[in-house]
Formats: C-alpha cells, structure tokens, sequence
C-alpha cells in the first residue's frame, strides 16, 4: 500500500479512543442491579450506532451517485452496507451475551430484535443485488435506489422500542422530548467517547474499504481491456 | 465513466445502442408501497400482532378472545415464593390494575426480584398462569450504588 497520510492517522486517532474507551469502560463502576454486566453497554449502544451511521451512510452515497453519477459514491455506499453488516452482527452478539444473564435468554422475537435482524436481510439484499448486476453503472443505479429505501430501516429500529410493547429496555439517552440521561453521570462520559471512537472507526472503515473498492474496479477494468486487446488482433485474423 | 472513444473500432460497427426510455412510474409507485407499508406496520392496526406481550389489565378486558390460548403477559413481580431445590417458583404477575397468579419451573435470570418487569408465556389453568418461558426486562437506568449498605449487598450478590 502506498503511503497514505490520512489513513494513518485516522487509524492512530481510532486505536488511541479505542484504547481510552476500553481503559474507561473496563474502570466504570458497576450497576447496583446488574454489576459489571452494565459494562457491555460501552461496546453493545456504540455498535448500534455504527450501524446506522453506516446504513445511512450507504443511502446517502446512493442518494450522492443518483446526483453526480460518479463510481465512487457507489463504491463508499457499497462499503458502507457492509460495514453496517458487520456491526449489526457485532450488536447482535454484544445484545445476545448481555441478554442472557440479564432476561434469562438469549433472543426473543420482539419489535426491537426483529426488526434488527430484518436489516440484515435489507442489507443482505442490497449486497446479493449488487452481485446480480453485471453492468457497473446499472448495478449501481439499481443499489442506490435499493440503499436509501433500506435507510428507512435506521428510524424504525431506533423507535421500535418506543412504538412497540417488548423485551428490550427504552433509550437510556432520551433525545425525543429534550435530551435526558437516565442513568449515573459517571457512565455518560465513558459511553460518549466509545461513541466517538466507533465513530472513526466507521471513517477509518470505509477509507480503507472504499480504497480497496477503487483498486479492485481498477484491476476489473485493466483485465477487461487486456482481453479487448488480446481479442481484437484474432478478430482482425478472422475477417482477413 | 469509461470513454467509448478510448475502445479500439469494432470491425464491424454497430449502430448506437437505442436506449429505452422507462416510465419512471413503477419505481415510484414501488417505492411508495414500501413507504406506506412501513407507515401502515408501525402505525396501523398491525401494532396489536407487534406488540410482545399482553398486560394483566388487558388480558382480564379480552378474556373472552384469549382464553385457552398461548399468550405472553408482562409485568410486575410480585409475593415471590421460590424454593431453590426444586425450581419451583410461584409469584403474582400484575400492573397495579389487574394481576394474575403465575407458576412457573425452572432457574431464573438473577435480576429477577420482587418489582421487576417480566414477560411470562404459556397458558391458563383454571385461574393460575403456567409459564413455559420467563423473561426478565430491566430497566434502561444504571445506576452505581449511592450508600455503604449498597456497595456491600451488590459485592455480596455478583462476588
């Protein structure tokens, strides 16, 4: 890989937070109801989050290709899905460890868990789609579209809770009706800087992926054009 | 965007592709049934078939419907009598308006105590509920402990 600035520092100013939210998150003090069980809410609430960054991030790519028509809004949405994916799945695990000592079990089909494991059919689709289409500018066309209809997914996760009697608990930081915390002040720091340090590791994320996209397209396009050229002089033989 | 002109001449040239122009109107039409249909599931008449669980209140409202069906009610624990040695525990399940005896066997999550919300499923018999699952809800409020006493009952039950 060449060398690229930017990269590495978005990675050492990931790895840095990464560390301070471990350090933070491994010192909280524990719940009076569940002990140290509260400390996987520092991993499970900022894999959410990366999610729907992500998620959205993939319908406003599609939404900045539909616009400018330029590949590599695609190539970003197309990272962004997948790593909306991969963090759904971190979510689901973080949930599921954390489900089991507290409700006694490690799913139940209610409004919250449901509709997350829907988005991994949404953004399964989105990605068995993209493996469909052949044509490059179709393919991405058909995405976009695919992409910000799957962002409706983010909205409804997030209120599922609150729209819907179930198992999982309410936002412990409210922000529909002025923005509350509802739980000790010391956790809210801890939670915010793994927050942030999620954050940029979306950003680092889909730098490296959409960099990796943009080399394999350009490898993609290098073997086309070899067997345009290898094909061409045969054609020429065939006429003649 | 690759440039046609870059590609070496076909030897025998072809026309330009004609392309077709779509009615934009399926993909509209398309998208606003899916729209209106996440509208309908998260507002519509839907939300009963979303909702987990039942409350003691309305099971007692929609006796008649529910009667003699697996249901899962949730809420309030109450009057916990649990022998340890032969998992056997009995509580009452209520939220202040209506509450039902439930029985159920088997170990339970330790966040189960008297007040805690649960969700209970499986069947009436006769006028107590027997449960075939059990789950504890908790709350979204973590708090660490405020007094000595406290401190010492948590480092007592999480060791």
């Amino acid at each position: 890989m060449k060398r690229d600035l930017t990269t590495t520092l978005l990675g050492g100013a990931t790895l840095v937070t990464l560390l301070i939210a471990v350090g933070l998150g491994l010192s909280a003090p524990l719940d009076i109801n569940q002990g140290s069980l509260v400390r996987l809410m520092f991993v499970h609430v900022p894999s959410a989050w990366l999610s729907y960054l992500a998620y959205g991030g993939t319908g406003l790519f599609g939404l900045l290709y539909l616009i400018r028509r330029q590949r590599r809004w695609d190539r970003l949405a197309m990272a962004s899905a997948e790593i909306g994916l991969l963090f759904t799945v971190v979510t689901i695990v973080g949930g599921m460890l954390w489900a089991k000592p507290t409700w006694g079990t490690y799913w139940v089909w209610d409004a919250r868990l449901t509709t997350t494991a829907l988005s991994i059919v949404v953004y399964g689709g989105y990605l068995l789609i993209r493996s469909l289409i052949d044509d490059p500018d179709r393919r991405a066309r058909v995405s976009a579209v695919v992409g910000i209809v799957g962002t409706l997914y983010v909205p409804v996760n997030y209120m599922a809770v609150e729209w819907w009697r179930g198992v999982h608990q309410t936002q412990t930081l409210k922000l529909l009706d002025g923005i509350r915390w509802d739980a000790a002040p010391v956790y809210l720091p801890t939670l915010f800087i793994s927050l942030g340090a999620f954050t940029l590791l979306y950003a680092l994320l889909l730098r490296v992926r959409g960099v990796m996209a943009a080399r394999e397209e350009a490898r993609e396009e290098r073997e086309l054009m070899n067997e345009l050229g290898a094909a061409q002089p045969r054609a020429e033989v065939a006429r003649g | 965007m690759s440039d046609p002109s870059s590609f070496p001449p076909p030897p025998t040239p072809l026309g330009q592709a004609r392309r077709r122009r779509r009615s934009p109107w399926p993909t509209v039409l398309g998208v606003a049934a899916l729209v209106g249909l996440t509208g309908f599931i998260a507002f519509g008449n839907l939300n009963r078939s979303l909702e987990y669980f039942v409350t003691p209140t309305e099971y007692q409202q929609q006796q008649a419907q529910l009667q003699g069906r697996a249901i899962r009610i949730g809420g309030l624990v109450r009057d916990v009598q649990y022998d340890p040695q032969s998992l056997n525990l009995r509580f009452t399940v209520s939220d202040g308006g209506a509450s039902f005896p439930v029985q159920y066997q088997g170990a339970v999550s330790d966040l189960f105590k008297e007040n805690q919300g649960v969700v209970v499923r499986g069947e009436f018999q006769g006028e107590t509920f027997h449960a075939s699952d059990l789950v504890v809800k908790h709350s979204e409020e973590y708090n660490v402990p405020k007094t000595q006493a406290e401190l010492k009952d948590l480092l007592n039950t999480t060791e």
